[in-house]
């Protein structure tokens, strides 16, 4: 008799705790932008001490990552894996790979294929500039959203790059800004805006960088982030 | 429906509310690096006057701003709803 009271009572409780659980809303507006400002902590892939096997992992990791994250889109798009699984998806994103996967890829390519100067502020730029160009497009004119996109943008990569030369952080600013707000402004069926706005920049500071190296000019500063437990 | 199902439909779509369960992980992981920066640029550069590790402190503070200015609308966003209390009335 007291067995079956206690069960009900747990029941009874159970059914308040999902009940208030279910009654919670999130917006999946909001819920979109930050999930691109979590993507900044991915960054602490440059707080990894240089060690033989980390630096392996370094590389399995993130590609594994991506593999994995490739299988469940695949899945998605296949129709075994329902839309309602994924909270925030646009309609377009039903048809085709979701942003968070191209951002992703944009991520991963940035850390292991570019020098962590060229990387750093372009992944910040995915992470708080396409987001804040979202809210500002919301809020005013398309124009002066990207304005307003193209100053957070340069401000970026003048801060982190601000331990180079005056006329290079000019430059990188100006170029970098540029990329990244054409990266948010290009629109293809089959190409994210959170990929371009991390592959433009990062390939036209790229191509500079090179062009210039081969003229024995040195544009690049020293590193921002170094690994845990001291230089 | 009986009570066993409608506990069973209940589970079943709590299972899919992912936002409700990576939004601690999305609001406290941005924050908690760029803690773990402010920490480093301490330790490493102001107690042992190593001025490379003023990057580590202008980082912490780009992501902590721009995760504060991005999370705090969110949060205020996600509400709970009184129906229990609205049925009530």
């Amino acid at each position: 008799m007291v067995r079956k009271q206690l069960k009900e009572r747990v029941d009874d409780y159970q059914d308040e705790i999902l009940e208030r659980l279910l009654a919670i809303e999130v917006d999946a507006h909001w819920f979109r932008r930050v999930f691109h400002t979590f993507a900044s902590c991915f960054l602490v892939f440059y707080l990894l001490p240089d060690e033989p096997w980390i630096d392996l992992a370094k590389f399995v990791v993130p590609v594994l990552i991506i593999i994995l994250v490739g299988i469940v889109e695949c899945r998605r798009l296949g129709g075994a894996l329902d839309h309602q699984y994924f909270f925030g998806l646009r309609y377009y994103e039903h048809h085709r790979p979701a942003s968070y996967f191209y951002f992703g890829v944009g991520l991963v390519v940035l850390l292991l294929a570019f020098p962590q100067q060229i990387a750093l502020p372009c992944i910040l730029c995915a992470c708080f500039v396409d987001p804040a160009i979202g809210e500002f497009r919301h809020r005013l004119r398309r124009n002066t959203a990207y304005v307003l996109g193209f100053l957070l943008s340069a401000s970026i990569f003048a801060m982190t790059w601000y331990q180079a030369q005056p006329w290079v952080v000019l430059c990188v600013s100006l170029i970098g800004a540029s990329g990244a707000v054409l990266g948010e402004r290009l629109k293809f069926q089959w190409l994210d805006d959170d990929l371009l706005i991390q592959l433009v920049p990062a390939i036209l500071l790229f191509i500079i960088w090179q062009g210039l190296s081969l003229l024995h000019i040195t544009i690049l500063p020293p590193i921002l982030l170094h690994p845990l437990g001291g230089v | 429906m009986n009570r066993k199902e409608i506990r069973q439909a209940q589970k079943l779509i709590l299972s899919r509310r992912l936002e409700l369960w990576l939004t601690p992980l999305l609001v406290l992981a941005p924050i908690i690096f760029a803690v773990v920066l402010f920490v480093e640029s301490f330790g490493q550069g102001v107690l042992q006057g190593v001025t490379l590790y003023d990057g580590e402190f202008l980082l912490g503070g780009i992501i902590l701003v721009g995760t504060l200015l991005f999370d705090i609308p969110f949060l205020r966003t996600v509400h709970f709803r009184r129906r229990q209390k609205k049925e009530n009335d």
